[in-house]
């Protein structure tokens, strides 16, 4: 099953991928080599966001003993799993501005990653519910910004 | 020292030259035999002293000192082969050996490649190999690295294209010198 982060990376990968195709044909190899690693780096983060939410899952239905510890380790991955794809979507948001938001790939991209960025942020804030100063609710709230 | 000057050196007897050369190529040598070939622990330590054995015993007959690393790369390809072979269970010597080099030949290929950039990156200024090593190899976010260095995020992206225009120079110098064009 196909949790939301990993829906965010998913697309993420594709917008990327988006970016990479605007930038070459705007003649910037600077610009899509890095659009071409970010989106190999958010399909990984889709496996990483996969496994979290299996792992978060599966401790929510233990019945182990150490049920309560399960649950804080899943959500503690949960949350820096979303804060990485956040940040990546900050980083696909900023490469497709400078592509050229008038390329309908580019544009297509930038609105993707905005609302990637905004949907990971809210899984940040609700795996780390519990912890309200934990600095990476910081993170992805500077990531939301700078996405745009 | 160029690996050309440490071949000249080790030719001389000086055993430091040598310890030198090996420490150099160990790691790569170490990749075809464990990434490339596929070999076991105990099997590439063995044959990782094979290759070194040999190269120190057959140093005068490499023709072009600054040809090291290839020479050294097929010296460990075929110690690999040969312990293959010796580790094969029928006699199917030939059939080992081509399975073994073609499933060698793309890792063997992507190592060559990672160590062409790698020699090109080092040559690039400090503020470059730092930023591309940061984005690239570490995946730290153009946020995570604008903190770490101190300069704004939204630069990030521009410095890292303008440090890849270098890097692609660097790679085209070498590719041109290669190919013998000046």
């Amino acid at each position: 099953m196909t949790g939301g982060n990993e829906a965010c990376a998913i697309a993420l990968a594709a917008a990327a991928d988006c970016v990479a195709g605007a930038a070459a044909r705007a003649g910037d190899r600077g610009l899509a080599v890095q659009a071409q690693a970010l989106a190999q780096r958010c399909e990984a983060l889709a496996e990483a966001a996969h496994v979290a939410y299996a792992g978060a899952t599966a401790a929510l239905d233990a019945r182990a003993e150490r049920h309560d510890v399960a649950i804080g380790a899943a959500l503690a991955a949960g949350a820096e799993a979303a804060v990485r794809v956040a940040e990546a979507a900050a980083d696909v948001a900023a490469l497709a501005t400078a592509s050229g938001e008038e390329d309908p790939d580019a544009n297509a991209a930038a609105l993707l990653a905005r609302a990637a960025a905004r949907a990971a942020a809210r899984f940040v804030a609700v795996n780390l519910a519990s912890l309200p100063g934990d600095e990476r609710l910081a993170r992805a709230a500077a990531a939301v910004e700078a996405a745009g | 020292m160029t690996d050309a000057e440490l071949v000249a050196a080790c030719r001389t007897g000086d055993e430091d030259a040598w310890a030198q050369l090996v420490r150099r190529h160990a790691r790569y040598v170490s990749a075809i035999l464990r990434g490339g070939y596929r070999l076991g622990d105990a099997d590439a330590e063995e044959v990782f002293q094979e290759v070194y054995e040999r190269a120190y015993t057959r140093l005068e007959s490499l023709r072009d000192p600054a040809a090291l690393r290839p020479w050294l790369a097929q010296l460990a390809r075929r110690a690999a082969v040969d312990r293959l072979r010796r580790n094969a269970r029928e006699d199917v010597s030939d059939e080992v050996a081509d399975r073994a080099d073609a499933a060698a030949a793309a890792e063997l290929e992507r190592l060559e490649l990672a160590l062409t950039v790698r020699a090109a990156l080092a040559e690039l200024p400090e503020h470059c190999r730092e930023i591309v090593d940061r984005f690239f190899a570490c995946d730290e976010s153009y946020h995570v690295i604008g903190a770490a260095l101190g300069i704004p995020a939204g630069t990030i992206a521009s410095r890292i294209s303008r440090c890849l225009a270098k890097l692609r120079a660097q790679l085209g110098g070498r590719n041109s010198a290669a190919a013998g064009v000046g």
